[in-house]
């Protein structure tokens, strides 16, 4: 099991965690975990004992840290990285079905507003449609992100990005 | 502001309404708020200050009353059948929303469902897509948009008494 230590990359780093590598699954996890819409090239992975981490660590606090071995790094590349997929599928649907329902919403907002008599009518709030994508939205991502925090034993230590 | 009683026309009693006058609209928006299963031309509009609409209340033969207006009758034949057509629209779109995220989260159940360290949580047990969407408020449009056009017209339904 090999410790990494993962960092926040800065914007003008020209270094990249080789796709497939454990380094580049160790920075998935991380984002996955983080939850604040970041990729994972928005971070960087050493193995702990590395001395490029002891470099890292004198400019910057890592951010988390995930121990892997060949069988957690099939756990999420099989398991992990599927599930994943499907998140941000529900995630584009919901965006879709947003975007349907608010152009309904305006068009019959327009179609109010039109006429004379029902030109102060407000049939519904877009407050309410907000707090409803909402209501389908969070759940799955936070069971996710606490699962994945869980199976892989990700630490994560207390950084003001 | 003419009120009119609407009352269901005897069989071959009268001539029908003039077509785009104030009772023949009247007829339409009483078909419409009283879900009349005939069509309009069925109803009649009586002016409520006529000795015919005495003598219909007298047998107890009024379904219901309404006033209208020059302006509100435009309202019925212009702005009420776009904004009716709007919520239909939004409806289509709600179904097709609901049809696309449940879609969506069949697959993530099943995601979830196929792997053997993360099968014991099943995320539509704990989303309903029609009940977040219920939350919106949509159900509820139709009835708001109809309180609306009651208010707008002084809709009554009459109780009538049983034979």
């Amino acid at each position: 099991m090999i410790k990494y230590l993962i960092f926040n990359k800065s914007q003008d780093s020209v270094k990249t965690n080789v796709p497939g590598s454990a380094q580049a699954v160790a920075c998935e996890i991380a984002r996955t975990v983080e939850m604040m819409g970041n990729t994972a090239n928005d971070f960087i992975a050493y193995p702990a004992d590395s001395s490029e981490a002891t470099f890292e660590v004198l400019k910057a606090l890592p951010l988390f840290a995930v121990e892997l071995d060949q069988q957690k790094i099939d756990l999420w590349v099989n398991h992990g990285e599927p599930i994943l997929e499907k998140i941000n599928s529900v995630h584009a649907a919901l965006e879709d079905a947003y975007s349907l329902i608010m152009g309904a919403i305006r068009d019959l907002r327009s179609e109010c507003e039109n006429t004379e008599v029902f030109s102060g009518l407000n049939l519904i709030r877009e407050k309410e449609i907000d707090r409803a994508f909402e209501y389908i939205e969070n759940p799955s991502d936070d069971v996710f992100a606490d699962k994945v925090s869980e199976l892989f034993d990700v630490k994560s230590f207390e950084v003001t990005r | 502001m003419t009120t009119y009683l609407i009352t269901i026309r005897k069989n071959g009693a009268q001539a029908i309404h003039k077509p785009e006058s104030a009772e023949e609209a009247a007829c339409e928006i009483a078909h419409q708020l009283l879900r009349f299963r005939g069509n309009s031309e069925a109803l009649m509009a009586i002016k409520s200050d006529s000795p015919l609409a005495t003598f219909s209340l007298l047998k107890d033969d009024i379904l219901c009353s309404l006033e209208v207006t020059q302006q509100s009758i435009k309202a019925w034949h212009s702005d009420i059948a776009n904004i009716q057509s709007a919520l239909n629209g939004f409806q289509e779109a709600r179904d097709q929303a609901e049809s696309i995220l449940e879609r969506a989260l069949v697959d993530l159940d099943s995601a979830y469902n196929n792997s053997r360290d993360f099968n014991d949580y099943t995320p539509s047990d704990e989303i309903s897509v029609y009940g977040a969407l219920d939350e919106m408020g949509a159900n509820d449009l139709n009835y708001s948009f109809n309180r609306a056009v009651r208010e707008l017209y002084k809709f009554k339904v009459f109780d009538r008494q049983a034979a």
